[in-house]
C-alpha cells in the first residue's frame, strides 16, 4: 500500500492506495481540488519515489509556483530527474515548452503520456486535468485512452492520479469514467444557497470497503489540504434547553454550569460536546443565552458550518430574541434547524405557529422537541445532517 | 438581492427595466462597438450605487482596468472594498502576481481554477452584502484557451453561481470568435441579450425585444 498524503483519506482506504492503482479526484465546479493531486505526489517524491506531472490548465511554470506557495519542493526533485512534466499547455499558448514530453496536438497524447508511465515505475503520475482532455478529444476517445493509461500504470506498479472536474457531463459518461478507475474520491462543495464549504468522500475502492464519511476540508498555502472538523452551534434564548439539547446530541460533553444566586442553574460560558454520528463528525458549542454574554457570540459562532436554534415553545415572548442570536451568530448564512423544544409543556405552540410569529422562511426546517422527554433530538440532528450533507 | 436592480445607465435601463434578483444577461456584438466600456460603466454605477461587484476580467488585467476607468473619470479604486475582480491574463505575461485583498489571479486556460476563485468571491460578497453584481469581460477570450464545449460549461457553472447569490451579472461576448454552432447555443444561457452595433442597442428578454438609438 502507499499513502496518499492527504490526512484521513488514507484511514478511510485502509492505509492507502494499492500499488499500481488508479485513484481519480472527482469535483464539483467550484471545489478547490488540484492540492490533492500535487499533495499525494510531493508525499510520494518525498519517499523517493519518481513521479510525472501531465497538465493542460497550466505551464509548468506556474504549477512549480504553486508547489512553492504550498511550501514544497518540486524545483530539486526536477533538477535531480525524480519529477517531470507531460506539458499540454505551453504549445496551446502559444509559448515554447523545454519539458521532456511535450503534446503539441491531442492526437500525441496518448502515447506521450504511455512513454512517461514507463519511465516512473513504481511511481506516480499526475493527470491535470481529465475533464479538459474529455472536451478536446470527445467521450469516446478519451475512455479507451484512460484505460490504456491505466493498463500500462498497473503492470508497472504506477499509480496514476486523474483530476476531473466533473461538469454537466451526461450522467452515462461520467459513469463510464469512474468505472475505467480503482478508486474514486468525490469532492463536493457544501452549500447554503452559496458554497460555505467543501468535503471529500471516498465513491469506491477496488481494495477496501470505505465508510461513507464525508470529511469536510480547506486549502491553505503554505500547507495544502487540511482537515477540519466542523463546528455545529447550538444557541437560543435563556432557558430554552440549550445545555440539555448538547449534553443529549453529544457522546461526550462539558458544561460550565454554575448555580447563581437563585436556584435556577444557567450556562454562563458555554457548553462544548462532541458528537460522532453516522460517520460524521463535530464539535457542538452551545452559546449562553442571556444578553450580557452577547460579546463572546461573535467568536463562539465563527467557523460554524451548521446550527440549531433552540425555542421554548410555550415562550413567544422570547421569539425575537431567537431571532437577534440567529444574527448575532451569523446563523443567518449558514443551515439551520430550529428546535422547537417544550412541546410536552401545556400551552406549546406548533411549529407552524413558531414559523408564523418568527417570521421564517419555509427553508428553515422546525422539528417539534421534548428535550427532557428525549424524543425530536435525533430527527433534529438528521435534518441539519441533512442539510449540510444532502443525506 | 431582494429588490430588483436598474443598472443607472439611462440607455440601458430605458430598454431593460428592472432586473429581477438573479438576472443573467449577455451582451454582444462586433469588435469595437464599445461592449467593454458599457461593461465598465455597469460596473462603475454598481459600485456607485453602493452594490459588490464581482469582475471577472479576461480580455485585460486589473490594472488595465483601472486605466480604462480612469479615461472616463470612473474611479473604481475608491470602491476597493466593494470590488472584487478575478485577473485572468496577468499571469500569462511571465509574472506570478500575489492574491492581495479583493484581487484573486487565475489563468485564462484553468477553468477550474477560475471557477473555485468565483465560488470564493460570490460567497463571501453573498455573506458580507446579501447582494452582488457580476461582469464578465469578456467570455469570447476563454475560447481562444479552451474548446468551445468546456466554455459552455464554465458559463453555466458561472451563471448557477451567481443565481444562487441572487446576483445580476453581465457577460461580454465578441461575436465572430465561436464557430456558428456555438455562438447560435450561447444566448441560450442567459436570460436576457443586449446587442451592440455601434449605433443601436437592442434587447431581448423573455422573447420580447426592445429597441434604442
Amino acid at each position: 500500500m502507499k499513502k496518499t498524503y492527504i490526512p484521513k483519506l488514507d484511514d478511510l482506504l485502509g492505509g492507502g492506495v494499492k500499488e499500481g492503482a488508479s485513484i481519480m479526484f472527482s469535483a464539483s465546479p467550484g471545489v478547490d481540488y488540484e492540492a490533492f493531486g500535487y499533495q499525494m505526489l510531493n508525499g510520494r517524491l518525498e519517499e523517493g519515489s519518481a513521479g510525472f506531472i501531465f497538465t493542460n490548465v497550466g505551464e509548468p511554470e506556474s504549477i512549480i509556483y504553486e508547489f512553492r506557495s504550498y511550501g514544497w519542493d518540486i524545483e530539486s526533485r526536477i533538477e535531480n530527474g525524480n519529477v517531470f512534466f507531460v506539458d499540454g499547455s505551453s504549445p496551446f499558448l502559444g509559448m515554447p515548452s523545454d519539458q521532456r514530453y511535450t503534446v503539441n496536438d491531442y492526437s500525441e497524447i496518448k502515447d506521450v503520456v504511455l512513454r512517461a508511465i514507463d519511465d516512473i515505475p513504481g511511481g506516480v503520475g499526475v493527470i491535470n486535468n481529465l475533464s479538459v482532455i474529455i472536451d478536446y478529444l470527445g467521450n469516446g476517445e478519451t475512455l479507451e485512452i484512460v484505460e490504456a493509461w491505466n493498463r500500462r500504470a498497473s503492470e508497472l506498479e504506477v499509480n496514476l492520479v486523474y483530476l476531473f472536474t466533473e461538469w454537466d457531463y451526461e450522467q452515462e459518461l461520467i459513469d463510464r469514467i469512474r468505472e475505467t478507475m480503482d478508486c474514486v474520491v468525490d469532492l463536493r462543495t457544501i452549500e447554503e444557497r452559496v458554497i460555505i464549504g467543501q468535503g471529500f468522500m471516498v465513491a469506491n475502492s477496488a481494495w477496501s470497503e470505505p465508510p461513507s464519511t464525508m470529511v469536510l476540508f480547506f486549502v491553505v498555502q503554505p500547507g495544502g489540504v487540511k482537515v477540519y472538523v466542523p463546528k455545529i452551534l447550538v444557541t437560543g434564548p435563556y432557558n430554552s434547553g440549550k445545555s440539555s439539547f448538547v449534553r443529549a446530541i453529544a457522546t461526550k460533553s462539558v458544561s460550565v454550569d454554575r448555580k447563581a444566586l437563585s436556584a435556577f442553574p444557567t450556562t454562563i460560558a458555554m457548553d462544548i460536546g462532541h458528537l460522532e454520528y453516522k460517520g460524521f463528525m463535530a464539535d457542538i458549542f452551545g452559546t449562553p443565552g442571556q444578553e450580557r454574554f452577547d460579546m463572546i457570540l461573535d467568536v463562539l459562532s465563527r467557523e460554524a458550518v451548521g446550527a440549531f436554534i433552540l425555542v421554548d415553545s410555550t415562550a413567544p415572548e422570547t421569539f425575537a430574541r431567537a431571532k437577534e442570536m440567529i444574527r448575532k451568530t451569523r446563523a443567518e448564512a449558514i443551515p439551520k434547524v430550529v428546535v422547537a423544544n417544550k412541546q410536552d409543556l401545556p400551552g406549546a405552540l406548533s411549529p407552524e405557529e413558531i414559523r408564523e410569529k418568527m417570521k421564517l422562511g419555509a427553508e428553515v426546517p422546525i422539528v417539534p422537541a421534548s428535550v427532557t422527554e428525549g424524543w425530536g433530538i435525533m430527527e433534529a440532528l438528521d435534518t441539519l445532517l441533512g442539510l449540510l450533507y444532502g443525506g | 438581492m431582494s429588490e430588483n436592480y436598474s443598472t443607472g445607465i439611462a440607455g440601458l435601463d430605458a430598454i431593460l427595466g428592472e432586473l429581477e434578483p438573479g438576472s443573467i444577461m449577455l451582451l454582444t456584438g462586433p469588435p469595437k462597438a464599445g461592449k467593454t466600456v458599457l461593461a465598465t460603466e455597469f460596473t462603475y454605477r454598481a459600485l456607485q450605487a453602493g452594490n459588490p461587484c464581482l469582475f471577472i476580467a479576461a480580455e485585460y488585467g486589473y490594472r488595465d482596468l483601472q486605466r480604462n476607468t480612469m479615461a472616463f473619470n470612473w474611479f473604481i479604486q475608491s470602491f476597493a472594498d466593494k470590488l472584487h475582480v478575478i485577473d485572468l491574463p496577468t499571469g500569462l505575461a511571465g509574472g506570478r502576481p500575489q492574491d492581495s485583498g479583493n484581487v484573486r489571479y487565475s489563468a485564462l486556460q484553468n477553468t477550474t481554477d477560475l471557477m473555485v476563485k468565483v465560488g470564493i468571491s460570490t460567497r463571501s460578497l453573498y455573506l458580507e452584502e446579501g447582494t452582488m453584481v457580476s461582469v464578465f469581460d469578456s467570455a469570447s477570450i476563454l475560447l481562444a484557451f479552451n474548446p468551445p464545449k468546456l466554455v459552455m460549461r464554465v458559463l453555466k457553472a458561472y451563471n448557477d453561481r451567481v443565481r444562487e447569490a441572487g446576483g445580476i451579472a453581465l457577460v461580454v461576448y465578441t461575436e465572430g470568435v465561436a464557430e456558428k454552432d456555438i455562438e447560435d447555443e450561447i444566448p441560450g444561457l442567459f436570460d436576457v441579450h443586449i446587442h451592440m452595433d455601434g449605433s443601436v442597442m437592442s434587447a431581448v428578454r423573455g422573447g420580447e425585444g426592445m429597441e434604442a438609438p
